[in-house]
């Protein structure tokens, strides 16, 4: 049993050979009989009917652009969906009784899982599970808000636990990729809040202490190679960025402000720390990125380089170089980096 | 196969939707404090349809809480303000969540209002402008909250133990912070905690008493009573459980 996205990639693999075949055989590089073409043919045929009947994947590229749109619009139409029901529950709130506000709170997430349960079953593509899912999580979030509002509640860094617990139930079971995003953000921020709680701080302190995030985004980038993930299409990549975007900000916001440290130390010696950290975190993940030929590792990794490097020519240059000269140094930078990845690109196909 | 992730999450939703409620029920089965307050200082807040009361207390000064409080709220104060960098030293310290003591018209209020009486009227100002004054100060103290911050520490029961008037002094969860403050006397400036918001300091009201709350406060005002009639228009009972959350009790007419 294949997944819905190894089976896509079955089927534009076909449709890349029939064009590519096709291609050789007019430049006269390859020639087949009448029986073996039609034997191809009929194959791959049958194969790509199995497939669009058993995971309805894309057949042509139109077809894949339409998927491509049907993505987005899914997504626009969860946040609108959600957005709805939230504004409509605040609008009526008021004009409840206690005990209604809480059994419909309650209720909502519960209905919009059943919903979810109901279309997962009868839909082999899943935009409309995943809209459902969407849903149930902004309804949960809702619950549980109206909850603290209606029992004021101190604040508590449990309810990003739940949240995040409820969305990465839901993309596990389903394959959403948005869902386990919003998980993984989810298990960083509650991570980060309970650790400035733990340690006696108000919650929002998280967002001044950026090195709570580095334990839990390691957590994710090795959870990211776990069978569990591994099996799953696009989640070990999502994991993988959540990760680096967690901890390549930290590490941004540490070069330029060395007091939000949790250090000991004097200001400017947190500054060049993590700059030299940032840069070699940087080139770690740009070589890790072509090693194992993980993409999006490696333009994060060259993203936090450039960032690094353009911070530093700022505070360098910026206020005693001529702008079009600066400028000049920031494209011939540029286009230096460039030369490198090149290489890099090369050496990566060679050794494939 | 049984889909478990959703069976889990619905379990996640029940769990937790009873688990909040249980606690709930827990904080209010042992009441903490009960104290009668108007809307001196619970100030109405509106939104489309809900009503919710603002919890409006005061400082009574920048330095007042000051001396072994910082300590107690959990804060560093190990360098005199005399010292090179203690300002600096102080601002560097983060926010701690910790407790306050609210009292509740006693002592920090009858010094803030006879302090504010004995301000001296201003000079070159003829009779007119004078009584146009005394006006405006007898209106600022009709509306004038009562309740003001005069205790902290990061043990809520070490406070309460100081303060064991429940239906005088509140004891809240409250975010704090320190800096270098005048000191009360005008002696130089010294390490003191401020108080920066209760938690919760937005208490929410649950029919009918919002309904009744929303008909008695439909005329607007000012703050402070300019131009306008300070005077409260309603009174609450308040009350706070075990694990410090507020809830309303009971409300009327004044």
């Amino acid at each position: 049993m294949i997944s819905r996205p190894e089976a896509q990639s079955r089927a534009d693999r076909i449709r890349a050979f029939r064009q590519e075949l096709a291609a050789a055989e007019r430049d006269g590089a390859v020639s087949l009989s009448e029986a073996q073409r039609s034997s191809v043919v009929e194959y791959h045929d049958r194969l790509l009917a199995e497939l669009s009947r058993t995971y309805d994947v894309d057949r042509s590229d139109a077809q894949h652009h339409l998927s491509l749109g049907m993505r987005i619009v899914s997504l626009l139409g969860a946040g609108a969906l959600t957005g709805a029901v939230a504004l409509f529950f605040l609008d009526v709130w008021g004009a409840l009784t206690t005990a209604a506000q809480v059994a419909i709170a309650a209720a909502a997430p519960l209905a919009a899982l059943a919903g979810a349960v109901y279309t997962s079953r009868r839909e082999r593509t899943r935009y409309f599970t995943a809209i459902l899912s969407f849903l149930a999580l902004g309804c949960f979030v809702l619950d549980v808000s109206v909850l603290g509002t209606v029992l004021n509640a101190r604040p508590s860094s449990l309810p990003l636990l739940a949240w995040s617990a409820f969305a990465l139930l839901l993309a596990y079971e389903w394959d959403l990729g948005w869902l386990l995003a919003a998980g993984a953000v989810g298990v960083v921020a509650s991570f980060a809040a309970t650790a400035v709680w733990l340690a006696g701080f108000p919650l929002d302190i998280s967002l001044q202490r950026p090195e709570v995030v580095f334990l839990p985004a390691a957590g994710l980038a090795a959870a990211s190679q776990l069978p569990i993930n591994l099996r799953r299409a696009g989640f070990p990549a999502i994991l993988r960025r959540i990760a680096l975007a967690a901890a390549f900000i930290a590490v941004i916001a540490l070069s330029e402000q060395g007091n939000l440290s949790i250090l000991p130390v004097a200001r400017s010696t947190i500054e060049v720390l993590y700059q030299i950290g940032g840069f070699a975190l940087a080139a770690a993940a740009m070589w890790v990125g072509v090693r194992r030929r993980w993409p999006d590792t490696l333009n994060l990794g060259a993203a936090l380089f450039g960032i690094l490097l353009l911070m530093r020519y700022v505070d360098w240059w910026w206020e005693w170089l001529p702008t079009s000269l600066f400028f000049f140094i920031v494209a011939l930078t540029a286009i230096g980096a460039l030369l490198v990845l090149r290489r890099l690109r090369q050496g990566s196909e060679a050794a494939s | 196969m049984k889909p478990f992730g959703p069976a889990a999450a619905a379990a996640l939703v029940v769990v937790t939707n009873l688990a909040a409620l249980g606690l709930g029920a827990l904080n209010r089965e042992a009441i903490e404090s009960e104290i009668l307050l108007t809307e001196r200082e619970l100030r109405i807040v509106r939104s489309e349809s809900a009503t919710a009361l603002r919890v409006n207390w005061m400082q009574p000064s920048p330095g007042a809480l000051g001396g072994q409080m910082v300590t107690r709220a959990g804060f560093r104060a190990v360098r005199a303000a005399s010292e090179p960098g203690a300002e600096d030293y102080y601002a560097r310290q983060l926010p701690r969540h910790a407790y306050v003591a609210l009292e509740y018209d006693a002592a920090a209020w009858a010094e803030y209002r006879d302090r504010l009486r004995r301000e001296p009227p201003g000079i070159g100002l003829g009779p007119a402008e004078t009584m146009s004054r005394r006006t405006a100060l007898a209106q600022t103290l009709e509306g004038h909250t009562r309740l003001f911050a005069v205790d902290v520490d990061a043990d809520a029961a070490r406070l309460r133990a100081r303060h064991p008037d429940r239906s005088r002094y509140l004891i809240t969860a409250a975010r704090l912070d320190v800096a270098l403050s005048p000191m009360p006397d005008g002696r130089g400036r010294a390490p003191a905690v401020r108080v920066r918001e209760v938690a919760p300091s937005v208490i929410n009201v649950p029919r009918p008493l919002s309904e009744m709350l929303r008909n008695l406060t439909s005329d607007r005002r000012s703050d402070w009573g300019q131009g306008l009639a300070a005077g409260p228009r309603f009174w609450v009972r308040l009350r706070y459980g075990r694990s410090l959350e507020p809830w309303v009790f009971a409300a009327g007419a004044l």
